[in-house]
């Protein structure tokens, strides 16, 4: 068994490559593997942050508050990665202008929402 | 001999690297488009709602139809205005590019003036009160004003004759506004009502209303319809409780309420409507008859049956006035308006307002005029946001959200 092995690794022969092919396919594979790190980097950078997300999340609970709480003061909201800054006007008779501004790092973005005001004896 | 090849190896690695890089590209633009399209649906529906408010709160300023926007140009909000039985019905469409958002909604008005808890005609007699009787909330009476009554053996046994205040109503209730178009939709389609026997039908308040007719006298049961749908006859109905109806009209000369019944409809009769024991006709539903008639013309709660919405009975003559009755009976309750311009014979509850031009009163033994015995009236008990039947016109009325449909 052992002398059918290693007559077969006799017969195979494996041709060496030369220094520059193996200089040249190194040079071709690491432009190669750079690019693809800056393609990934660049996708990475491209996508909304994630406190961009949070923000929103944030703007939509600020909103519904508003709403069942009848909240209509300004007021400003510093989070550890973003700020949010909300802005109340009159609108119409019994409507409010409610903007929300979001502000991180990268973005920056108003939202804006009507919202229909309560009166105290409506409230029941 | 396996060959030594570094730069097709080389080349060979660099395709799979392209690949990889490529299909990474493809996923990520695919992945940031479809947030895109998700941040602008959420836009989407915040300026269908905020576009919605503003139709809804301009709602005597604004036509038929027409377009809203809010800030952000690119939502613009196409609207129609209708009418559904008492209410409006508004349409809109909001959209963007090829995304459109639809929202139907009823809304109905708010009175800004007066809430009174009841206002009975002047007809020179004072109002009567017996039993267990409590009157909450403002009250309009005869300038004979209000004295407790013994029937039956019966004292007052409240605290208070009336808890508000009491003033001087006039000869005439208010005068009503007209409700004429029941609905503003003029096309139709017509289907009679035994090719959907056992079957249930929807249809949306988008398509040309169905109009399904019932021939001769009818007990309709087994049967589901909601949403833009007239039940029309020319005869009597007879609605089972093993029918579901919700948010239609019912145009009827005559309809009777089974046992039990459940559904959210709004009723247009000629000559009586009748809920029997335990039905409930959720909110908001309304009973309506304008009728002139030398025979008797009544509306009938009986026991355990609920109403929420309102029950208008009227007409032009006071001849027939007189044969024109509400009865609530005892353990039955409305929720909102009664309005009748004729007798009302309160045994039951009204959390809202009565309007009557007087009080009736059947016993074992006699009939009373002007004399309520057991029955409630509560307006304070009515939420202050409720939104009730449009039953005067030129008042300070703001529009409000009833239901989305």
């Amino acid at each position: 068994m052992k002398t059918t092995v290693m007559s077969l690794l006799r017969n195979c022969k494996l041709q060496a490559s030369s220094l520059i092919e193996s200089v040249m396919a190194i040079a071709i594979i690491s432009i190669c593997i750079s690019m693809a790190t800056l393609i990934y980097v660049k996708l990475l950078q491209s996508d909304y942050e994630i406190a961009y997300y949070k923000a929103k999340q944030k703007i939509a609970l600020f909103h519904l508050e508003t709403i069942e709480e009848q909240l209509f003061e300004d007021e400003v909201y510093n989070f550890e990665s973003y700020k949010i800054t909300k802005q109340v006007k009159e609108y119409s008779l019994g409507v409010n202008q409610v903007d929300f501004e979001l502000q991180t790092k990268t973005k920056k973005e108003t939202q804006h929402f009507l919202v229909k005001v309560i009166s105290s004896e409506e409230t029941y | 001999m396996l060959k030594a090849s570094s730069l097709l190896y080389a080349i060979f690695v660099c395709l799979i690297v392209s690949l990889l890089c490529g299909s990474l590209l493809i996923i990520f633009n695919y992945q940031y488009r479809l947030k895109q399209q998700y941040f602008l649906e959420e836009e989407l529906v915040n300026a269908s709602t905020s576009n919605f408010l503003q139709v809804i709160h301009k709602n005597d300023e604004l036509g038929v139809e027409g377009e809203v926007q809010f800030k952000d140009e690119r939502f613009k909000t196409s609207y129609t205005i209708s009418k559904w039985g008492f209410y409006n019905l508004v349409k809109t469409k909001t959209f963007l590019k090829k995304d459109t958002l639809y929202k139907v909604a009823l809304i109905g008005s708010t009175s800004k003036k007066e809430k009174i808890a009841l206002y009975l005609s002047d007809l020179d007699k004072p109002l009567n009160i017996g039993g267990t009787t409590k009157i909450k909330g403002d009250v309009k009476i005869s300038k004979y004003g209000v004295k407790p009554a013994y029937i039956n053996n019966q004292n007052f046994t409240g605290t208070k004759l009336i808890h508000g205040a009491i003033g001087v109503s006039g000869k005439r209730l208010p005068v009503l506004q007209q409700f004429e178009d029941v609905t503003g939709n003029q096309k139709i389609i017509e289907v009679l009502l035994e090719e959907l026997a056992g079957k249930s039908l929807y249809n949306s308040f988008y398509k040309p209303t169905i109009v399904v007719y019932v021939d001769g006298e009818y007990i309709i049961e087994n049967i589901s319809l909601s949403g833009n749908i007239i039940l029309q006859s020319k005869d009597s109905i007879y609605i089972k409780n093993t029918t579901a109806l919700k948010d239609i009209l019912i145009k009827a000369p005559s309809v009777v309420f089974d046992e039990n019944f459940k559904g959210v409809v709004q009723v247009f009769a000629k000559k009586n409507v009748s809920l029997k024991k335990g039905v409930q006709l959720q909110y908001p539903s309304s009973i309506y008859i304008a009728h002139d008639s030398e025979e008797k013309i009544e509306v009938v709660l009986e026991e355990k049956s609920k109403l929420a919405g309102g029950i208008v009975l009227t007409g032009d003559s006071y001849q027939s006035s007189l044969n024109r009755m509400v009865t609530i009976n005892k353990g039955a309750s409305v929720m909102g308006d009664v309005y009748c311009y004729g007798k009302t014979q309160l045994k039951g509850k009204v959390i809202g307002s009565v309007y009557t031009d007087r009080f009736y009163l059947k016993t074992a033994s006699s009939i009373y005029e002007n004399y309520i015995v057991g029955g409630e009236i509560n307006r304070l008990g009515l939420p202050n946001n409720f939104i009730g039947l449009p039953l005067f016109s030129n008042e300070n009325n703001s529009y409000e959200l009833i239901k989305e449909l």
